[in-house]
């Protein structure tokens, strides 16, 4: 067999854990198998309003050389504050999509221009597992790493397809909910520090991971 | 990607297959189609179409192609067959080098690519490098994209837009189905119109961010183009036109290298903004306000950058701003765990009407990090953004 076929099955069953983005926080990438959040991935961020999950995007937009997207449904984002965070706004495009329809349309079309790294997208009301595998399928194509911020998780919520689950529901902690690779050693990360500049907004929080 | 060479030679590309399906399917497949057909299919496997070709003529592992004679030279071909008057070259090369006591592939590969170049010009040159597998084939990519037509004769007169539409529903649906069935998308489309009155023909034409198959972003873009359009001479007929794209060449078109950053997603931007509106899709530009709801707007035009810290503010910002600021009642004031009080005043459009004057605080509210501030003039709170 030629050495081209040879490579292309060897690549097939090679699952290689690539370098995420990081997050800002040392701590926390030092916790997560991919040093950051997963590239060719979704991840859950999960929690209420001003529980700190957009801020934790906008720390790993500000380590992301390329070009990032926020997906929402109504008029909330206030970049300003993102702009403290160290973002680049000129890298940032914001979408409002005010029907759930558009808004999964909207993230089908960023993926597959596959010009976006790093992307969030308020999670629709009702989220269907054929939605979640199409958008996690183009995720996988594109490269990208996608964010999706749950209030609460849905009922149907296809854990499966989500590399990576944060959750924020209690005040000054975040929790690493679930980190799927083939790596299954338990994280446990209880001290946080970060060189971040804009850390004072971190600093309320006390990291306690899990992973398995 | 599958490249059939008339009358039976079928070359596919294993790279481009997708991942659920593995070499073992392929080559599965590839026997059904031979167990129905009767044919006696051969394969060859190799890194280039030639190499390949041969190999599954002479019916040998990969490993063993330069050791085969030099007859199989005539086989060399890939994609394209050889003219007559190249085989007849062949057979003459083929018979100077038996003539030199030479015999196998590997003997004619042996020989100095100049002196190949020398002896026998472009066409000894090309049969090296495509036994070294230097000359490498893609498959399919740069097949011509078929243009695909479809048209609608009206009844009677059409005046309105309304009809036009419909009718342009119609085709645009049929035109999305063979789009579909082909596997294809459209990357413009051209709609010509027919009046009733006079011999002259009307042409529109329409390009999306990025090609879609989609007849809905179509119609979107065509009715938009339609508007205001003047129906004193009734249109008779129209036919659209898709200039239809291979969905791989769009993924190369993806991976060029483009003049900067912000052309690469200017073409997502305008198929966003199409369906979504010019209003919902953009960049963020900070503006010099210090009223936090005028402090940045969205802008589709890429603008030259700010300075860094241009019209960013002093104190600490929430990352969502409620766009009307919602009124608490004392209960929930009650329960606000201050963070920073009184950490900021915003005093704003003294001038008019009705002034902004607030006293900022951060607080906490269950587990959420609030903005909220105290009008000073009625002395009310009001939840105005979150830490998100």
């Amino acid at each position: 067999m030629s050495e081209l076929a040879t490579q292309l099955i060897s690549a097939d069953h090679l699952e290689e854990i690539q370098k995420g983005i990081p997050t800002g926080m040392p701590n926390l990438n030092e916790a997560l198998p991919w040093h950051g959040l997963p590239k060719n991935a979704l991840t859950a961020f999960i929690g209420p309003q001003g529980s700190g999950r957009l801020r934790l995007w906008a720390s790993a937009m500000s380590q992301e050389s390329g070009f990032g997207a926020f997906i929402e449904k109504q008029k909330q984002l206030y970049p300003p504050a993102l702009a403290q965070l160290g973002v680049d706004l000129q890298k940032l495009l914001i979408i409002r999509a005010h029907e759930d329809k558009k808004v999964l349309w909207s993230l089908g079309q960023i993926l597959q221009s596959r010009a976006f790294g790093l992307i969030a997208c308020q999670s629709p009301s009702t989220l269907k597992p054929s939605d979640v595998h199409r958008i996690a399928s183009l995720s996988r194509s594109s490269g990208a790493s996608v964010v999706f911020f749950f209030d609460r998780l849905p009922v149907d919520f296809p854990h499966w397809l989500f590399q990576l689950q944060v959750s924020f529901q209690q005040p000054n902690r975040l929790v690493i909910e679930k980190a799927r690779v083939q790596k299954p050693d338990p994280i446990s990360v209880d001290k946080y520090e970060t060189a971040h500049p804009m850390s004072e907004h971190f600093k309320q929080y006390r990291l306690l991971g899990k992973c398995g | 990607m599958i490249h059939l060479r008339h009358p039976h030679w079928l070359f596919l590309d294993i790279t481009k297959r997708p991942r659920s399906v593995s070499e073992s399917d392929l080559l599965n497949r590839l026997t059904d189609i031979d167990r129905h057909l009767c044919l006696g299919i051969s394969f060859g496997l190799h890194n280039s179409t030639a190499q390949a070709q041969i190999t599954a003529q002479a019916q040998v592992p990969d490993s063993q192609l330069l050791q085969l004679p030099l007859e199989f030279l005539i086989y060399c071909e890939g994609l394209k067959p050889f003219e007559p008057e190249e085989k007849s070259k062949i057979r003459a090369l083929i018979e100077t080098l038996e003539t030199l006591g030479l015999k196998t592939l590997k003997d004619f590969v042996d020989i100095p690519a100049t002196s190949i170049s020398q002896r026998w010009g472009a066409l000894g040159s090309l049969l090296r490098r495509r036994l070294l597998g230097q000359d490498y084939e893609p498959i399919d990519i740069f097949e011509p994209a078929p243009v695909l037509q479809e048209t609608y004769a009206f009844d009677f007169s059409c005046v309105n837009l309304n009809n036009l539409t419909e009718a342009l529903h119609e085709v645009l649906k049929r035109l999305e189905w063979r789009l579909i069935g082909s596997g294809r998308w459209a990357q413009s489309m051209s709609l010509e119109v027919r009046h009733q009155y006079s011999n002259k023909n009307e042409v529109i034409t329409i390009q999306p961010g990025i090609p879609t198959s989609e007849a809905q972003q179509w119609i979107k873009l065509l009715t938009r183009k339609l508007e205001g359009w003047s129906f004193e001479n009734p249109v008779a007929e129209i036919s659209v036109l898709a200039f239809a794209s291979d969905r791989q060449s769009l993924q190369l078109h993806l991976w060029n290298d483009f003049e900067n950053d912000f052309e690469r997603v200017t073409p997502v931007i305008n198929s966003l903004s199409t369906e979504l509106g010019l209003n919902s899709v953009g960049f963020a530009v900070l503006e010099n306000s210090h009223v936090p709801e005028n402090g940045w707007t969205l802008s589709q035009i890429k603008i030259k950058p700010q300075a860094k810290n241009a019209f960013l503010p002093h104190g600490p910002r929430p990352t969502k701003l409620l766009t009307i600021p919602q009124l608490l009642s004392k209960k929930e004031v009650d329960e606000l765990q201050y963070i920073f009080r009184g950490s900021e005043r915003i005093e704003a459009e003294w001038w008019s009407d009705s002034p902004i004057d607030r006293n900022y605080f951060i607080a906490r509210q269950g587990s959420q990090l609030v903005w909220v501030f105290k009008e000073v003039k009625t002395q009310k709170y009001f939840l105005h953004g979150y830490f998100d």
